[in-house]
């Protein structure tokens, strides 16, 4: 038996002994070891001593309190709250609403991820009893398309799950509920039959009356970028009751978010935001920060970069190729840069990085 | 107590997961009790957000009895509970991470078990300048040697429950351990 601290502790059988979990046998074993000598007995007291009290101890809440949350769960699970939701009342209403019809509308924006398919906003269940529908999911790399009879489609991008209904006819207001990134293409109706179309997300709805849009749910902000048409972006602060209001130009893209007092708007190139629908990537003096944004969403990795500076680094140009080690390879050339892939994690180091 | 009830403190974790999967509230109750203070030290430790870790642990006991007619019963409920708990808090990490500015915390995992120093500079017999080399080496630790070594050495989990809870060979918690150990030895065997 070992003679020294460091070897005690790599020995499981001792290390068993001393937290209670030896056998009969084990527990004889070492107990006669202790009595050998003093300084074994010395030995096993300090690692007693390192094993019970050595660890700093972080403080807990009431366990008393916790067991009644689930037990309150459990027996009424309608009135649970998780913690991370309560404190997220305060949020903003989020809301894009067309203002002129004509053209294709895109619309495409980032709003908080959150667990909005089992959220029940309040304002909408009653009516949409009657109405079936089933939940899509993509995984990562993976699209997938719905196809309605009125010509309207939805694109998924990967990584997302949405609710949708099974049918558009007979339905005045079209929801759908989703979490993660789409792209909407909805057939207008007749004038006088107009039809309204609800994407639901965490932070509100985005509502439209027949048109292309995208949405995505993945980023802390909301993002909308409108190729044709005309679109409202309103954002209501759901306490101060203020309302913030801009109409969007083409090639306009607008920023708002829980946290900034006002609508940021930028001229962009739409289809930067929207190729991903199509199979393609598109990038237009796009920094690499955000490329590594849209690659760790749909293709579910994580993109490690030890040079921050290059994420300030622009690109453009097209992928054709939407495979994940061609596009890797695009950018390691195009930047000069190293570029490994280990497991789920890439890293991107500048070749005169140590 | 009378004689017909049970005395749920006295069973082992094993005992009360199949009393629970039979519909026995007390028996959950009785689990949740006997390992809210280990999960909630060990989540705090991988994520130090109190309301995450609450929230997961209320996930873990909420889904097993949610779901315990369909959950086989696991060989370490021990491992299984830190196991859930870990992909809990993995996911809504996750979920997190993504709404967080790019690059701001790009750390595939963390792991942060702070050492009570004063008791191992008290039991090793360190010099004030030893203690601080002994905080540096283990900051130098890599986060999985620190969660290994924290699960290890003050939970008192297995070898096998290990392997199982960090998805890795029994032999490469063999590794971990002994090279975390070489790192401190000249503290230990002083």
């Amino acid at each position: 038996m070992s003679e020294t601290l460091s070897e005690l502790l790599k020995d499981d059988s001792f290390i068993r002994f001393l937290k209670g979990n030896a056998s009969e046998k084990e527990k004889e074993q070492w107990t006669a070891w202790m009595q050998q000598s003093a300084k074994n007995k010395q030995l096993a007291k300090k690692a007693q001593i390192l094993l019970n009290n050595g660890i700093q101890t972080v403080p807990k809440p009431d366990s008393d309190l916790e067991l009644e949350r689930l037990m309150e769960r459990i027996d009424s699970e309608h009135r649970y709250k998780p913690l991370q939701e309560v404190k997220r009342k305060h949020k903003k209403m989020v809301w894009a609403t067309m203002a002129a019809a004509a053209g294709i509308l895109l619309l495409v924006g980032f709003l908080a991820r959150h667990t909005l398919l089992q959220q029940n906003d309040g304002t909408e269940s009653s009516r949409a009893t009657s109405i079936n529908y089933q939940l899509i999911e993509t995984t990562s790399g993976q699209k997938t398309m719905v196809h309605y009879s009125d010509g309207s489609e939805i694109v998924m991008n990967a990584n997302s799950q949405m609710r949708v209904p099974e049918r558009t006819t007979g339905v005045d207001t079209m929801r759908v509920w989703l979490e993660g990134e789409a792209l909407f293409s909805i057939t207008r109706k007749p004038k006088n039959n107009s039809r309204t179309f609800i994407v639901h997300t965490p932070d509100g709805n985005v509502s439209v009356l027949g048109t292309e849009f995208s949405v995505n749910t993945t980023e802390g902000q909301s993002r909308v970028v409108l190729k044709e048409g005309k679109v409202r972006v309103e954002v209501q602060d759901s306490l101060s009751k203020k309302n913030l209001q801009y109409d969007m130009e083409p090639n306009q893209m607008a920023l708002f978010s829980q946290s900034l007092d006002q609508i940021k708007v930028e001229q962009v190139n739409p289809e930067v935001y929207t190729s991903w629908a199509s199979d393609s990537l598109v990038l237009d003096k796009t920094p690499l920060s955000e490329l590594v944004k849209r690659i760790e969403f749909t293709y579910d990795v994580e993109i490690v970069v030890n040079n921050k500076a290059l994420l300030d680094k622009k690109l453009t140009g097209r992928f054709e190729n939407l495979d994940l080690s061609f596009i890797l390879e695009g950018i390691a050339k195009t930047l000069d840069v190293d570029i490994e892939k280990r497991e789920q994690t890439v890293y991107i180091n500048g070749k005169n990085d140590s | 107590m009378s004689a017909n009830q049970i005395d749920y403190d006295n069973l082992s974790p094993e005992e009360l997961w199949k009393k629970l999967c039979q519909g026995n509230k007390k028996a959950l109750a009785a689990l949740f009790d006997d390992y809210f203070d280990a999960l909630y030290s060990y989540g705090y430790r991988l994520t130090p957000n109190t309301d995450l870790v609450r929230d997961s642990i209320q996930e873990v006991f909420y889904n097993l009895w949610k779901y315990r007619k369909n959950i086989d019963q696991p060989d370490s409920v021990e491992a299984y509970l830190f196991i859930s708990l870990r992909r809990q808090l993995f996911q809504k990490k996750k979920k997190m991470k993504r709404r967080e500015d790019v690059n701001k915390k790009y750390f595939s995992e963390e792991f942060d078990a702070l050492l009570n120093y004063q008791v191992w500079q008290h039991a090793l017999d360190l010099q004030e300048e030893e203690n601080e080399d002994l905080k540096e080496a283990v900051t130098e630790l890599t986060p999985r040697q620190r969660e290994v070594i924290y699960l290890k050495y003050f939970e008192g989990l297995s070898t096998k429950e290990l392997a199982d809870i960090l998805q890795i060979r029994a032999q490469s918690i063999y590794n971990l351990v002994h090279d975390a150990l070489e790192n401190l030895r000249i503290f230990l065997d002083e």
